[in-house]
């Protein structure tokens, strides 16, 4: 069934963009990740015209985080205390790195910088994920957690200590906000999402269990997609709501099964999935960076 | 289905009026001069618009030579260059590329190279989009850098936009697809799915090509326009922003919600379902 996408101005089967959004939905769903850096460049593929894939993509995600975030929810694996704290320092961080980026950008090629660490940072992260999960597989030893769960850190010798019941840590609520600053501050700077940073941070920096890690990291993502959302239709008007619609009920019929798929996983299994697709992300930005472009000149951009 | 029903109503119309003019032929005043005429004029782009063809009939002198070409409104577009910073491939410039059409389609009854250089120009017909690179202005962005690229200093974006148009089907030039008869011709104009809204003009030369004269000229129009649907969603979304990405985010949270508790229900009906199995419900407990 095609369907003529009105503010794209393509035409599309239907049927296709719901599955595109299914499978994103799935990845939200298992890993709390926004999907976004998946969905984009596959909309683009597909026909659609750059800064319509990528406004109307965030709205789908606003979709899957509900219905994902809903459905981990259920079952207690969402600590909306803990994610609030979060969310409030990912705000302050976040309108600071788009202020941080116009004073960058008139500096000169900050995007250049910008791509480089992003690759490094995503290979460091992808690669010492890897690397934990894959020994934690390999002890077979107790259906285990991160490394030593509740061991106090430096994080958690900060003042205005809190308890969070529902991730079973303690914590001071200084270092929660600082740390939902930095990623805040980083998902502006790299125009990014916040959940490939936020799973790994709070899985091992903050030691909550990983599955109540992925849940409270897409109650979090969904208050950046709305915040995206929002400041695309203003700035850009570039949303197809449409598209976006056929997308997101694919993405919140995918996150549900992706939260249900989550269960079954062992904690070790799901974050050396995660970690692959970090750095098979990884691999992608490299790639584009190191290797001629087909064509040098792609519609998009502007201002 | 009403919509329908009006667009084939309207069709029918358009066609009756060219078969008309085919039937009783032009008037005498007009035998000598150049006519066209456009069916359909006005073309709804809805939900389910997959393209569409627009005829064109008309009458040219006898013996003369038709070329043709449809022309979409002029319009801006963003464009952006890769290139090599260092050893990494990054984006180096934004372009805006100013006044160019997003359709071009160019027909003849011959071959267009058959034509003397200046009358290709005088007309905007030839191969390579020539009216269309000359009329535009192309605005480069490079660091802080504001550059103006005249003529060939613009031709690498407007390569590459015309290239993608082609490959479109919006931009095309169709040699000997003029079918003609005497003094009448005709010709099918194919719009693509991706069709440019607004008013497009269509311009019918009737050329002495062997004297290298251009005996006379007509013009016509039709117009894309987004209806139903199409024509409302667009419109909210380059009128009324806030109000958009408000029921934008509204419509996500609802389906977020709808979809889980559809999925809850399934859940329970599941379970209803196989209530022997008591330890299905201790979900909860199975996580860490």
């Amino acid at each position: 069934m095609s369907i003529f996408l009105p503010v794209a101005g393509v035409q599309l089967s239907a049927y296709l963009l719901l599955g595109l959004g299914g499978m994103v939905g799935l990845l939200s769903g298992l890993f709390g990740v926004g999907g976004g850096f998946l969905l984009t460049p596959l909309l683009m593929m597909i026909g659609v015209p750059p800064a319509v894939a990528a406004a109307s993509d965030t709205n789908q995600i606003v979709a899957a985080s509900v219905s994902g975030t809903l459905a981990h929810g259920r079952v207690g694996n969402v600590d909306f205390k803990l994610g609030l704290v979060m969310i409030v320092g990912g705000l302050l961080g976040g309108t600071v790195g788009t202020n941080l980026v116009r004073l960058l950008r008139q500096l000169g090629n900050f995007d250049f910088a910008i791509k480089i660490i992003y690759v490094v940072m995503l290979l460091g992260v992808g690669a010492f994920m890897f690397q934990e999960s894959l020994q934690a597989l390999r002890k077979k030893s107790v259906p285990g957690e991160a490394p030593e769960p509740g061991r106090p850190g430096l994080l958690q010798r900060l003042p205005l200590e809190v308890y969070f019941p529902t991730s079973g840590i303690k914590c001071s609520v200084l270092a929660l906000l600082g740390l939902g600053f930095l990623i805040g501050l980083l998902a502006a700077l790299m125009g990014v999402g916040g959940g490939f940073i936020m799973l790994p941070i709070m899985i091992y920096l903050l030691r909550i269990p990983t599955l109540k890690a992925v849940g409270t990291s897409l109650f979090t993502v969904l208050f950046t997609a709305i915040n995206v959302t929002m400041s695309q239709t203003l700035i850009n008007q570039t949303v197809d709501l449409l598209l976006a619609l056929l997308l997101l009920l694919g993405s919140a019929v995918g996150a549900q099964i992706g939260a249900r798929l989550g269960r079954l996983l062992k904690a070790e299994q799901l974050r050396i999935i995660f970690s692959l697709i970090v750095l098979g992300v990884m691999v992608k930005m490299a790639h584009d960076l190191l290797v001629a472009p087909a064509s040098l000149i792609v519609p998009g951009g502007g201002h | 289905m009403h919509f329908k029903t009006i667009k084939a109503f309207r069709y029918l119309l358009g066609l009756l009026t060219v078969l008309l003019t085919f039937a009783g032929g032009a008037p005498p005043a007009l035998a000598a001069g150049v006519t066209v005429a456009v069916a359909p004029k006005e073309i709804d782009v809805g939900l389910d618009f997959r393209g569409q063809a627009v005829e064109l009939t008309g009458t040219v002198p006898e013996g003369s030579d038709v070329f043709i070409k449809v022309v979409s409104p002029a319009r801006n577009v963003n464009l952006t260059r890769k290139g090599k910073a260092g050893f990494l491939w990054m984006n180096v410039a934004q372009a805006e590329v100013e006044g160019i059409p997003k359709m071009y389609q160019i027909f003849s009854s011959r071959k267009i190279n058959d034509l003397p250089a200046g009358l290709r120009a005088e007309m905007g017909v030839d191969q390579n989009f020539q009216a269309v690179r000359d009329a535009c202005r192309v605005k480069e962005i490079s660091g802080n850098q504001l550059r103006l690229l005249a003529g060939d200093a613009g031709k690498e974006y407007l390569d590459a936009l015309i290239n993608l148009y082609q490959r479109d089907n919006l931009y095309a030039v169709r040699e000997n697809a003029v079918q003609k008869s005497g003094n009448r011709f005709r010709v099918s104009v194919p719009l693509p799915a991706s069709v440019a809204f607004g008013e497009t003009l269509v311009s019918v030369y009737a050329v002495d090509v062997a004297n290298g004269k251009i005996l006379g000229e007509a013009k016509n129009n039709f117009a894309a326009r987004p209806v139903g649907l199409v024509g409302l969603e667009r419109a909210m979304a380059k009128t009324n922003g806030p109000l958009y990405g408000i029921l934008a985010i509204y419509i996500a949270l609802a389906a977020g919600l709808v979809i889980d508790l559809l999925f809850n229900y399934l859940n329970k009906l599941f379970r209803l379902f196989r209530k022997a199995a008591p330890q299905s419900s201790q979900e909860a407990l199975e996580i860490h």
